[in-house]
């Protein structure tokens, strides 16, 4: 008993220094940068200090809030228009091998037009408002979670589909039985894939025009030497990223609780 | 009385170049409330033969009868219990046991309800709202024996039930299917490559010919029943053990 309670406070302080080891990398590194620029006295228009940063966090907060909800808006909606079309299209593929030998090879190929060049494109077709900015995060998001779905179908093990058959199971029933289930574990690791692109999708789009997000906010910081707001702005992009990478974490845990012995 | 008949059937299994025959022509029968085994090498399509039994597979030749009627390449007749245990990972241990009544359309808290009683006598016991992972390996086999039985099947298929198991987990797990079976009183075919399991579980056994299967003799266990695990030292095991050595 004693030794059980000791390995588990050891976890509990393995856990905490697991956490803590990349915080303090980064503060580590924070301070070096903070002791060059002070002490080689680098312009602020070319690196500012960590501490001018900050300050520029609180002071701009408003600002940045303000952009911000709309790169979070077009994120999350691109990020569940991507699941949802990706899902579909998984299915699709499914339903006979000869579709996934027709179409399989075409998605792969999809992903090799840059999503650069078609956000332009975009642009023309579907104006300065949120759709294209959220047309381009699907997209970027979409492939991840496509694939993954798409071949933890196909991964299902072959015994328990006998297993259903033996049981006078239906298509259908097999595929809410037993495939879908299965492919969650495939589905979450799409999903956390896409969940870090969503954001960079949503500030890509932005940056290619309209009037609100981050994207554009960043594009205004660097034209006007604003380089303290730019770092400002990459600092709450990396936050909001992280929080879509959560959500998805805390989704995988509830949609998948047996997963979650370790 | 016989309950089911399996005529000459034969099946091929064709890939590209090659086709392999899995099986020759095979037949058995097995009657009311017997348990027969079918004891073969590995590889001579005994749960092939299983397969198109259980309704998975449809042979090239041959016929399923049961009950007076032609069954062949029909699903859902029999209970049939995978040699793997194939619980599905993100159910529970009672719902995983309920998977063949919920394809039966039985509710899902009726089918639940009736499960509960068997929990006991299967050593899975407070077991009922964990994962799989927690479970050892005899008890995934006893759950997956569990779901065999709980849709009330007129006929067991077993595909080598234990053949993953330790030999001290193996043990005991077939003298625990023979008091589970006695209790039962439905009819069973097992399918093993465990010449003293057969022995020690079977009314009759069947033994197979290495591919392409087929039956080669068929041999009474003139054990009584109730039986207890001191049929193993007897003289007459050891005889019929030596028996089917030689044959097989």
């Amino acid at each position: 008993m004693k030794r059980f309670i000791n390995t588990g406070s050891l976890n509990l302080a393995s856990r905490w220094l697991n956490g803590l080891l990349p915080v303090s990398v980064v503060l580590l590194a924070l301070i070096v940068w903070e002791i060059c620029v002070h002490m080689f006295q680098v312009p602020a228009w070319i690196l500012p200090a960590p501490t001018d940063v900050f300050s520029t966090l609180i002071q701009d907060g408003s600002l940045i809030l303000y952009h911000a909800v709309t790169t979070i808006k077009e994120s999350i909606l691109g990020l569940l228009l991507a699941t949802a079309a990706a899902i579909i299209l998984a299915v699709f593929l499914d339903s006979s091998q000869w579709v996934r030998k027709a179409f399989y090879p075409l998605l792969i190929t999809s992903q090799t037009i840059p999503i650069i060049a078609l956000a332009p494109l975009f642009l023309i077709w579907f104006g300065y408002g949120m759709l294209p900015k959220v047309l381009i995060v699907a997209l970027v998001c979409f492939f991840p979670i496509a694939v993954n779905v798409s071949d933890g179908f196909r991964e299902t093990d072959p015994e328990m589909l006998k297993l259903l058959k033996a049981n006078g199971a239906k298509g259908i029933q097999i595929f809410w039985k037993v495939k879908l289930p299965s492919s969650l574990p495939f589905f979450f690791s799409g999903m956390r894939i896409a969940a870090t692109y969503s954001v960079m999708g949503a500030v890509i789009g932005e940056w290619l025009g309209g009037s609100r997000g981050l994207g554009i906010q960043l594009i205004r910081a660097a034209q006007s030497y604003r380089t303290d707001l730019l770092f400002a702005i990459i600092v709450v992009i990396v936050m909001l990223s992280l929080l879509v990478f959560s959500i998805v974490e805390l989704l995988s845990r509830v949609m998948m609780p047996w997963n979650d012995h370790s | 009385m016989t309950l089911l008949t399996v005529n000459g059937i034969s099946k091929v299994y064709r890939e590209q170049q090659k086709s392999t025959q899995a099986l020759n022509k095979a037949s058995l029968t097995i009657r009311k409330n017997e348990f027969v085994s079918v004891i073969g090498p590995s590889g001579c399509g005994k749960s092939t033969l299983l397969n198109i039994i259980a309704g998975i597979d449809q042979p090239d030749e041959g016929v399923v009868i049961y009950d007076g009627q032609i069954v062949t390449g029909k699903n859902g007749l029999f209970g049939y219990m995978p040699q793997n245990d194939v619980l599905m990972p993100w159910r529970t241990v009672l719902d995983n046991v309920i998977l063949g009544l919920e394809l039966k359309g039985v509710p899902k808290d009726e089918a639940r309800k009736k499960a509960e009683l068997y929990f006991e006598s299967f050593g899975l016991a407070g077991f009922q709202h964990k994962y799989p992972t927690s479970l050892s390996g005899g008890m995934r086999q006893r759950a997956n024996f569990l779901r065999t039985i709980l849709p009330d099947h007129p006929l067991l298929l077993l595909d080598e039930p234990f053949g993953k198991l330790d030999a001290i987990t193996r043990h005991h797990m077939q003298r625990w299917l023979m008091n589970r079976w006695e209790e039962l009183q439905v009819p069973v075919l097992l399918i093993t490559h465990d010449i003293e399991e057969a022995l020690f579980l079977s009314d009759r056994i069947y033994m197979m010919s290495s591919r392409p299967g087929s039956i080669k003799t068929e041999i009474d266990v003139p054990f009584t029943r109730p039986r207890s695990a001191e049929v193993e030292y007897s003289k007459t095991f050891m005889e019929l053990k030596r028996k089917i050595t030689n044959l097989l």
